[in-house]
């Protein structure tokens, strides 16, 4: 306990400087949280105007997934502070999406090419 | 040499503190399992028969609205997070209890919601396994019905069971001693199971079905957008009279369905067609249907993934939740939000971790919301 | 310890006073209690897996015959549907088939390697007090338990424990065990799942613990570099694990839905059974529960060989005095191992209609994936090079291992190409190949470790003669049972026979084995009675080691804090190492393997000082 108490006295002056940095950061997120309530308004209106193709790959469902992943990267990138991470941690983060990635291609790819029997 | 280092400060190497790479491990091996259950709604999809992947089976009011409130709970979290490092205690307590308060309704919505889609039923017809969906009005003959026939089957079950155990005994019973009093014994028990037996089995097959009456809902399934016009070209004006083997329309009225604001905006958009004869009662037969139920998962692929995927989402809300509660409630000896007191830094370090996984379970939301509502 | 410090006060972890008995050897938080809880469970399962395999080579020697010695308990226990009169029947063959394959993998090969070797070893190599998380280690440990449990119970079971094999495929696994002879929830199937969802939440829990203890607890000095081999397979392997399981759990929950709940992910549309169109939603795919099961199982493979490979470097670097040739390039190695080991799964679905793109693709990743394999390999044999080598026990199974984990491999190699594997894929060809590799190369490796650490974790050593008498007979019987397998395999035999072939006419016909060396006598249907006798031998050759295994904790000749000269840590602390592991803190000045240096004064240097 004693060393934690010394690290705070020795950084007294940039405590202070932290906490009005944190404070700043109180400001942004609610930012976000109304750019992530417009994205997804903006969303449900997609999905009511019909673009023309159907089945999985129409327009509006590209473009809601598409919408869906920016919403995704603002929570990751700000909420969960993947902006300012160590390394480490991206490393594993690239690891499990590139393998789900594996996962999603190369399954789909094996569903699509079969061996066609006359 | 016994404690362990790191779980407060960082490890000067990596930057992180022990609970923090655990729950970043952790939540790239929850991708996987996501990953794993998406690539399962990619493979139904497209397995699915053209046209018939539910579209607009779910309000998408409610889960807008519960979008809404992850999102809300995903900023109080950091804020509740940001309050420990400014040492303002009551700040942290209002913010991470509006987090648990939003965990609650969020629970409460998607109970409703399943709630309503086990009162919805569905019926799929021989002819061209024709899907007609509604509310079901003979719900008491339906579920006498139901209720028989399962008790029926299941003394079934036991009463087999119970014969082939006996028989075994009594094939043992005459391996030893050809004539064994024992097996005699036995014999005439499976003899009184076996008329039990004969009993429950004619009983199964004079249980009939009794024809279903179902208000049609106003979204009937070949008026959604996808593959309409198709639809209206094989079957025509059947389509829309119902004029299918099987089915009449009766001339009792019904009550109209209460029109709902997502119905309104559809109608608005002009993709909401309302079939002439919503308003009237459907007899169905029971010789026309091949498959009935409620919305339950088993109705379709659509609801197996949909109850799979948020059930378990679901979960993950109620772990986040109860999680949170524990550092929310004081409690004696360093543990819950006393802890903020007697060591902050480690405090925050686990409203931080916390907070990770509750920023995770809204991530995957944010995909469910899409992919299970709208599209 | 060092420069930062926890308060850990209302940790339970830093009390000093005795912990009551429940605490401190049941659900301890102990990182070497928690090995040893998993070493002993897991080798009761070993010997229940290969208790089950022998019970069913019985059946395929003399098809029809009583079992002998244990037909009659069978009978009573498991009830005459199962075994009538103690004759084997087909159901009690399945269920035995499938159930061998699931608990050696996921009940004691996984267990034994990953668990109790890397949870007794690791932290005391890497220098740390305990795991990262201790009372994650418990939990990990006691929900495995509890999957294990589920699995025995499920034998009990009317109709017996699941029959769909160890990997469960749909949509045979979704039918399976349902109707009404069968309860809802209590039959072999559901409970198997259920069981699986537990042991797949066990693993993630531990692999979570080893990689977060791996790079957050290495003590002063120990850089990556310096990692002794073993932690850096222990460490791959819990990367495999975290991220290759989760799909699997995705799938058994889904299957699991299927079967409780009436669902089809696994189920196609229009499914006759029984000359009935079952009454499901359909639109499922059975394909998807393969890509997801082979998604986790491939990886699996290797997460059952990296530990083992681990094993065998810390005992051939021991006892051949004699630094682990091309260190590094093992380290890269297992890092591009485990990175392809994920996209190379569905080589073991060349059977289901794959296109010739698809399939290129499998076989590709899967030749390149043979490259790391044999460099391990190679660089292991190299070491050997040129070395006055000791061959105590563990030394005589880790030489061993080589071979047999070479033909393993080798014989694999036909499997990746697809025009072989169709012709291989359900043959006992197959079975040969992974059992020359987990068989007599992960398990040989398992109990090289096992006479090499026990004097660490006992303080005494294992009998030397009886280890010997272990040894040859495993060996040679151990290649008795899988050898032919190769032969009867490329003859045609299909795997799952469940009378070894006796009953199929074109067997008989197929020509004697022996007639390639110029003579008759021997058919390719005798084999069977070869492989059987082997393994009945290898049962008995397992007798002394139990013995041994269990007499040496009080009988055992003393050992010495460092019985064999070792450099790794955790031979330089007390004997057994005490709560806390070191008694001061380690620093860690040299790589690992610092055997036979000029000019040191020892032949090695132990690669940390701790007083």
């Amino acid at each position: 306990m004693s060393e934690h108490t010394q690290n705070i006295e020795h950084s007294d002056h940039d405590e202070a400087h932290e906490m009005e940095h944190l404070r700043k950061h109180m400001k942004l997120y609610w930012g976000i949280f109304w750019a992530l309530i417009v994205f997804t308004v903006i969303t449900v209106l997609v999905s009511f105007v019909d673009l023309g193709a159907d089945g999985i790959g129409a327009p509006d469902i590209v473009l809601g997934l598409v919408i869906a992943t920016i919403k995704a990267s603002l929570v990751a990138v700000f909420f969960m502070h993947l902006s300012d991470e160590k390394k480490l941690i991206y490393v594993i983060l690239l690891f499990s999406t590139v393998f789900v990635i594996a996962l999603f291609v190369l399954s789909i790819w094996a569903y699509y090419n079969k061996i066609e029997y006359l | 040499m016994d404690v362990i280092p790191y779980t407060v400060k960082p490890r000067p190497e990596t930057g992180l503190y022990n609970a923090k790479l655990g729950i970043w491990l952790f939540l790239a091996s929850e991708v996987m399992l996501f990953g794993g259950l998406f690539s399962a709604y990619l493979f139904l999809r497209l397995g699915a028969p053209e046209g018939t992947w539910p579209h607009g089976h779910l309000e998408v009011l409610p889960g807008l609205f519960n979008t809404a409130i992850l999102i809300l709970s995903s900023v109080t979290v950091v804020m509740a997070w940001l309050s420990v490092r400014l040492n303002e205690f009551t700040k942290f307590r209002i913010f991470l209890g509006i987090t648990i308060f939003c965990s609650l309704i969020f629970v409460c919505v998607k109970s409703y919601e399943y709630y309503g889609k086990f009162h919805h039923f569905g019926v799929f017809l021989k002819q061209d396994n024709i899907e007609i969906t509604g509310h079901l009005k003979n719900y008491d003959e339906y579920h006498h019905y139901i209720d028989e026939k399962s008790q029926l089957e299941a003394k079934r079950g036991t009463l087999s069971r119970q014969i082939a155990k006996l028989s075994n005994k009594i094939h043992i019973a005459k391996r030893k001693d050809e004539n064994s009093t024992k097996a005699s014994e036995f014999q005439k028990e499976v003899d009184a199971k076996s008329e039990e037996l004969k009993k429950v089995n004619e009983g199964l097959s004079k249980l009939k079905m009794p024809a279903l009456y179902l208000a049609p809902d106003h979204k009937q399934p070949w008026h959604k957008y996808i593959n309409a016009d198709a639809k209206y070209e094989k079957y025509g004006d059947a389509l829309l009279t119902y004029d299918f083997e099987g089915v009449k329309v009766t001339d009792k009225k019904v009550k109209p369905h209460p029109t709902k604001i997502t119905d309104m905006i559809k109608k608005a958009m002009g993709q909401y067609k309302t079939p002439e004869h919503a308003s009237h009662y459907l007899k169905i037969e029971p010789d026309a249907i091949k498959r009935h139920s409620y919305f339950y998962p088993k109705y379709n692929g659509y609801f197996a993934i949909y109850f799979t995927m948020t059930g378990l989402h679901a979960v993950h809300v109620i772990g986040g939740a109860l999680a949170m509660c524990y550092f929310w409630l004081p409690m004696p000896g360093g543990r819950g939000s006393t802890l903020f007191k007697k060591d902050r830094q480690h405090f925050a370090n686990r409203i931080e971790v916390a907070g990770l996984f509750w920023h995770f379970v809204d991530l995957v939301w944010i995909f469910l919301f899409p992919i299970m509502y709208l599209f | 310890m060092g420069v930062v410090k926890a308060d850990d006060s209302h940790h339970d972890d830093s009390h000093h006073h005795e912990l009551p008995f429940w605490r401190k050897y049941i659900f301890s938080t102990d990182h070497k209690i928690i090995g040893v809880q998993y070493a002993l469970a897991s080798l009761f399962f070993l010997l229940l897996g290969f208790i089950l395999i022998g019970l069913m080579r019985w059946q395929l020697a003399y098809p029809g015959d009583p079992i002998p010695f244990v037909g009659g308990l069978l009978e009573a226990f498991l009830g005459r549907e199962m075994a009538d009169g103690g004759v084997m029947t087909a159901q009690l063959y399945n269920s035995f088939g499938a159930m061998h394959g699931t608990i050696m993998v996921f009940l004691a090969i996984v267990p034994l390697a990953f668990g109790a070797f890397g949870n007794y070893v690791v932290p005391l190599q890497i220098g740390a007090p305990d795991m990262c998380f201790p009372r994650i280690n418990m939990a990990s440990f006691w929900v495995q338990f509890v999957g294990g449990f589920i699995m025995v119970a499920s034998f009990f079971v009317p109709g017996g424990a699941a029959k769909s094999g160890w990997t469960s495929y749909s949509p045979l696994a979704n039918i399976a065990d349902s109707g009404d002879s069968y309860m809802f929830l209590w039959n072999g199937q559901t409970m198997w799942l259920l069981g699986m969802v537990f042991l797949i939440t066990a693993s993630l829990l531990g692999s979570v613990n080893f990689i977060a203890t791996i790079i957050q607890l290495r003590c002063k000095g120990m850089t990556w570099m310096r990692l002794p081999f073993f932690c850096w397979a222990q460490f791959i392997t819990a990367f495999l694990l975290l991220l290759a399981f989760p799909p699997l759990e995705a799938a058994g929950i889904m299957q699991l839905v299927d079967r409780m709940l009436g669902t089809s992910f696994f189920l196609p549309s229009g499914l006759y059974v029984g000359g009935e169109v079952m009454d499901i939603s359909g639109g499922g795919s059975p394909l998807l529960w393969q890509h997801l099961f082979w998604f986790l199982a491939h990886p699996e493979v290797y997460v059952l060989i990296l530990p083992a490979i681990g094993i065998i470097a810390e005992v051939l670097t021991t006892n051949t005095r004699k630094p682990l040739w091309g260190y590094r390039l093992m380290v890269g190695s297992i890092f591009v191992l485990g990175f392809l080991s994920f996209i190379v799964w569905a080589h073991h679905m060349y059977l289901t209609n794959m296109g010739a793109w698809i399939s290129a693709w499998f076989q590709t990743t899967t030749i390149i994936i043979s490259i790391p394999s044999v460099i391990l390999i190679s660089c292991l044999l190299i070491s050997l090079w040129g070395a006055s080598m000791r061959f105590p026990t563990s030394m005589c199974f880790a030489t061993a291992f080589l071979p047999m984990f070479g033909i393993g491999g080798l014989t694999g190699i036909p499997l990746a190409f697809s025009a072989l594997d169709l012709y291989l894929h359900d043959t006992y060809y197959v079975i040969g190949h992974f059992h020359y590799i987990v068989a007599p190369g992960t398990i040989f490796a398992l109990i090289a470790g096992i006479y090499h650490w026990y004097p660490k974790v006992t303080g005494r050593h294992m009998s030397e003669f009886w280890g010997k008498v272990h040894f040859w007979p495993s060996l040679i019987f151990m290649n008795g049972i899988f050898m032919p397998m190769f032969l009867q395999g490329m003859a045609g035999f299909h795997r799952r026979w469940y009378d070894g072939g006796a009953s199929y006419e074109l067997t008989d016909r197929v020509i004697e084995w022996t007639q390639i060396f110029g003579f008759e006598g021997i058919t390719y249907l005798d084999l069977n009675i070869v492989m059987t006798w082997s393994a009945g031998f290898l049962f008995v050759a397992q007798i002394p080691f139990i013995i041994n295994f269990f007499a040496s904790i009080w009988t055992g000749k003393k050992a010495k804090d460092n019985p064999w000269n070792s450099t790794t840590l955790e031979w330089q602390t007390p004997t057994p190492p005490g709560h806390g592991n070191f008694t001061s803190e380690p620093v860690v000045d040299r790589g690992p393997y610092e055997y036979s240096v000029p000019d040191a004064d020892e032949d090695f240097l132990p690669q940390g000082k701790v007083s």
